[in-house]
């Protein structure tokens, strides 16, 4: 069942949400930035659903990434984009399992890994992106 | 009781490991150029990313630097399969795959495509543990 996506993306950004580190731009919805205030841009990612095990209706391994890109005001050194980048990974720390209730059933969406990018300057923001490995079985 | 192992015998079992362990990087890698021509295409606007798309051995940074400005659109299909020719190609150059290989983008926009638009490299090493 391929339906399990937008759940997937629901309790990654619910995640990220909830840890309340700056506002969120979420994809596809409009959103204007106020020069010189710091936001979040995750991208949801999904890379592969392949059968977790031999047989008829086997369960699926779906694995993808979870990219934020953490947007601070340019010309200010990296300092505040560093640190939303190390809230961010500390969010998503490397084997944590992030329950998510879909209404019908609570799914665990698993960290593999999260990690920082080297800053780009994009005027008015300086941009450092981490990604973040996301699998789930289900 | 004794065991001896012959050195020829040795050595041509460390060779049959060696041509495995060949097979599968250059499958690998193959598996990447799949994936970025067929399986999950890479966006295509102009062409000039994925024209500037290289398969290199392993340190070598060259390959074709295309600038979007100027450019019309192209097509998708044509411009993928180009890339995956091209790919290909430098896949096959590869005298012994277990050397490595490089796979580059030199586009001038390359960063902007992997900050905004997707980035491939990073979906590679997720899948394939780099």
């Amino acid at each position: 069942m391929s339906s399990i996506y937008h759940h997937i993306r629901r309790a990654l950004e619910t995640e990220l949400d909830d840890a309340s580190i700056a506002p969120v731009a979420y994809e596809n919805v409009a959103y204007s930035p106020t020069t010189g205030t710091s936001f979040l841009q995750p991208v949801f990612t999904p890379t592969t659903r392949r059968p977790a095990v031999m047989g008829v209706s086997p369960q699926q391994l779906y694995t993808g990434l979870f990219r934020v890109l953490c947007n601070a005001a340019e010309g200010n050194g990296p300092n505040a984009a560093d640190s939303l980048a190390n809230s961010v990974i500390d969010t998503f720390e490397a084997t944590t399992d992030i329950d998510y209730n879909t209404g019908s059933e609570t799914i665990k969406v698993s960290i593999r890994y999260a990690e920082k990018f080297a800053g780009t300057l994009d005027a008015p923001w300086y941009i450092v992106p981490v990604n973040i490995g996301w699998y789930i079985y289900k | 009781m004794q065991i001896t192992v012959r050195k020829a015998q040795l050595k041509a079992k460390t060779e049959k490991s060696k041509e495995k362990a060949r097979a599968q990087v250059y499958n690998m890698l193959s598996d990447m150029i799949d994936y970025m021509s067929y399986e999950n295409p890479l966006p295509v606007d102009t062409g000039a990313y994925v024209g500037s798309m290289s398969l290199n051995p392993r340190g070598n940074r060259s390959g074709p630097a295309k600038g979007k400005r100027g450019r019309r659109k192209a097509d998708p299909n044509m411009a993928l399969n180009d890339m995956e020719a091209r790919l290909t190609a430098g896949l096959d150059s590869i005298e012994d795959p277990l050397d490595g290989a490089t796979i580059i983008n030199k586009a001038p926009h390359a960063k902007e495509v992997h900050l905004y638009v997707r980035d491939v490299f990073a979906e590679l090493r997720d899948m394939y543990g780099l």
